[in-house]
């Protein structure tokens, strides 16, 4: 920012518009030859009269200077339309008004001619002059639109960032005649990405304040005036964007407060398209991902789906099958009877696995996401009880001890389910058939605590430290049978939730295996105001 | 009385082995293994209960569902390997009576078909009082009794209670419970349903966490266990 940049070659005497052309509003070539073709057409006028004043008469010699005052302020400004008017007027009086050869006006009559002509003369300069101005002022504002039109269409066709910044900047600087730079910010800090021109010596404190304030600075702006280029923050707040850097010195120093202030506002514009074509750019790149991101789940779920289906439909087919032979066998046949129900069994228990594997194969590619609602604990409870009785595979029976008006959590009610259910599952398989298993379930101040006891062996110390030692993604079915992958499910659910699954034994001296569940509470609010 | 099971199985073996166990049941099966022989057989037939398979090669078992529906008003069951709690609140909204996720043992089958049996013996005319249990609902006087204490309906809990009586022991989705009760803008709002269905639960159950009338599938919805109606 302390080293100036280079500009292009100094055009101080010339007015230039934003295009960098010469506007012929007195820019100094244009006025030389102006200032000559004025001359030239009066000396012609000064001539035909001088000659053929007899033909003409008075009236005729005004007429010609008045035609030659009209052309003049026609194809020249203000400054040389009154300078002609005045010039012609001289002439006329010194040349051709009696007496002659000097700048005395002899009659009334003179009088009266000289002043209508310079009166006239003066008032068809100044409507010349407007005409010009407004015709001037058209065509800049044509030129500004075409220009500001012609790049909103490159940048439509432009697919890539890359691209996109690249024309931006070559447009910018053409637009300008100036140098033109692009700075990328990243975590690393800032790096110039193209330069159009000579580079920039920058602040990259100022920078970062500008990218974080998403806000222009530099000449006519309210942020850094006293800057000699402009900073315009093409993507602001992005953790990484990029900055456009465009020369104002030659602004600053050689243009009035009006042209300056135009000057930037038409670099806004283009810098208002190039922001969005970016961010169309993003927005584009992003749906592109989340597409890629739905076909690969979409195909993560097909191939689950169809793993899930292939595995469970011969397990169907002989669990129904051993149901269709054993209505076929005769009462007495026991032996066969036993047979057909072990098959049955071990099919059932097939599923089991089946399932359990599935399910931790979703929770590492993280499909299982978590579709929580408010839940009741005693919704839940009473599912797994419902789920239980239904089951003709164990005489266990639950009792259930939930506290009265817990809250409402906000959980994934289905997976918490099927947790509970597993550790009763799991009781039935390691307490007594005909044994009682118990399910709690309370709050503390921050937790929701869910037991499932059952009146069995209880676990093995080593079975403790094992679990323990799970990260809840890693099942251990070989490490030791009591744990299978049912309880590393659980433990995985518990945790994607927030929670923690433990295990223990019973704690009031009887035998006995106790698996707590404690879950982090997020209570509804004026829960009751609801209803 | 049942008689004629559909079954709309693509795997061979699995139709034949689940054919030999409703026979078994005195059940008469029929076997349809593609989408359209299933829908022909249905308009043909008339079976007296479908049990549908999602998986098949022609239609999709959903649409098939969806088609069945529209001529067909015999119980359906879904039997599928597909468990999630979206695919089974389709089915039902769909117009499935029950939905089992496979392997499915044939004794919880058969209990689901007698359910169903069971729901079709019953009169066609909504009675005013049902009977589960030691629970006497009655949506006429808007009471209900639980052995020998009365509890009296708030207007919602009669709306909610009523729509399960309808259902006749099927499981009704929170969204067509939401839908029927609050209207279609609350189908978001289930903390609606928890908070009547938990004082529901208070009025029809001895135990709550231990629930023997008013029954809940997480996830998909709540049905009533097997009643009696009551002219």
């Amino acid at each position: 920012m302390n080293a100036a940049p280079h500009f292009a070659k100094s055009r101080w005497l010339t007015r230039t518009n934003v295009f960098g052309t010469s506007t012929g509003r007195g820019g100094y070539p244009i006025v030389l030859r102006q200032l000559v073709v004025g001359v030239m057409l009066l000396v012609t006028v000064t001539s035909i009269a001088y000659f053929w004043e007899q033909d003409l008469g008075i009236p005729g010699v005004v007429i010609l200077y008045f035609l030659a005052v009209v052309l003049v302020s026609y194809w020249s400004g203000l400054f040389l339309s009154v300078s002609s008017s005045v010039v012609a007027v001289g002439l006329m009086n010194y040349l051709f008004v009696d007496p002659r050869h000097t700048f005395f006006v002899g009659s009334a009559e003179s009088w009266v001619t000289l002043v209508g002509l310079l009166t006239v003369s003066l008032v068809v300069s100044s409507l010349a002059h407007s005409l010009q101005e407004s015709r001037f002022l058209a065509e800049n504002e044509r030129h500004r639109s075409e220009f500001a039109r012609e790049t909103l269409e490159l940048l439509i066709g432009l697919e890539s960032r890359q691209e996109i910044l690249s024309l931006g900047c070559n447009r910018i600087s053409a637009y300008v005649k100036r140098s033109a730079m692009l700075v990328s910010r990243s975590a690393e800090g800032f790096k110039t990405a193209r330069v159009a021109g000579e580079e920039f010596v920058y602040d990259p404190s100022v920078l970062r304040w500008i990218h974080r304030r998403g806000i222009a600075a530099g000449p006519f702006t309210d942020q850094f005036a006293s800057l000699p280029y402009w900073i315009f923050p093409l993507e602001p707040r992005y953790e990484e964007g990029v900055l456009l850097i465009v020369d104002a010195q030659e602004t600053r120093a050689a243009l009035a407060e009006s042209d300056g202030r135009e000057q930037y506002d038409d670099l806004k514009v283009i810098v208002q398209q190039l922001t969005l074509a970016l961010q169309n750019e993003r927005a584009r790149r992003g749906e592109s991902d989340a597409l890629k991101e739905r076909d690969d789940e979409t195909l993560r779920n097909r191939l689950l789906a169809s793993v899930a289906h292939d595995m469970r439909t011969p397990l169907a087919t002989i669990m129904t099958a051993a149901a269709a032979i054993e209505s076929s066998l005769d009462e007495g046949d026991l032996r066969k009877r036993h047979l057909v129900a072990t098959i049955a069994d071990e099919a059932g228990q097939m599923s089991k696995v089946t399932s359990n594997i599935l399910a931790m194969v979703r929770l590492q590619w993280g499909e299982q996401a978590l579709s929580a609602d408010w839940e009741s604990v005693e919704e839940l409870v009473g599912a797994v009880v419902n789920r239980h009785a239904n089951r003709s595979t164990t005489q266990a029976r639950i009792i259930t001890k939930v506290d009265p008006n817990l809250p409402f959590l906000w959980i994934d009610g289905p997976l918490i389910s099927q947790v509970i259910d597993n550790l009763v599952l799991n009781a039935c398989r390691y307490a007594p058939s005909t044994g009682l298993i118990e399910i709690h379930a309370h709050q503390t101040s921050d937790l929701m605590i869910f037991e499932v006891i059952d009146f069995g062996p209880g676990f093995s110390r080593a079975v403790i430290a094992a679990f323990d030692g799970l990260d809840g993604s890693t099942p251990v079915v070989d490490s030791d049978p009591l744990l299978g992958l049912g309880l590393s499910i659980c433990k995985a659910i518990a945790r994607v939730h927030g929670g923690t699954l433990s295990l223990m034994n019973r704690q009031d001296g009887s035998s006995g295996a106790l698996v707590r569940m404690c879950l982090p509470m997020r209570t509804l609010k004026s829960l009751h105001q609801l209803g | 009385m049942l008689c004629s099971v559909l079954i709309v199985e693509d795997d061979l073996e699995m139709g034949v082995s689940l054919s030999e166990s409703l026979k078994a049941q005195s059940l008469l099966p029929v076997l349809a293994r593609s989408g359209e022989e299933a829908i022909t057989i249905a308009k043909a037939q008339s079976p007296d209960c479908i049990l549908l398979d999602l998986g098949l090669p022609d239609i999709d078992g959903l649409e098939v569902l969806q088609r069945l529906r529209r001529f067909c008003s015999s119980p359906l069951i879904v039997i599928s390997a597909r468990g999630s709690e979206v695919q089974k609140v389709t089915a039902l909204d769909l117009g499935a009576d029950d939905y089992l996720v496979k392997p499915i043992g044939p004794c919880e089958l058969f209990a689901r078909i007698r359910a169903l049996q069971r729901r079709l013996q019953q009169p066609d005319t909504t009675s005013n009082e049902v009977r589960i249990g030691d629970v006497v609902i009655d949506l006429a006087l808007r009471k209900l009794r639980r052995g020998d204490r009365d509890f009296h309906l708030t207007p919602t809990e009669y709306s909610l209670l009523a729509q399960l009586v309808e259902a006749k022991g099927r499981l009704v989705t929170h969204r067509k419970l939401l839908t029927a009760v609050w209207g279609g803008d609350a189908v978001e709002q289930t903390h609606y349903l928890r908070i009547y269905m938990a004082r529901l639960r208070q009025k029809l159950e001895r135990v709550p966490a231990e629930p023997e009338v008013l029954l809940t599938e997480p996830g998909v919805g709540y049905r009533l266990a097997d009643f009696i109606s009551q002219a």
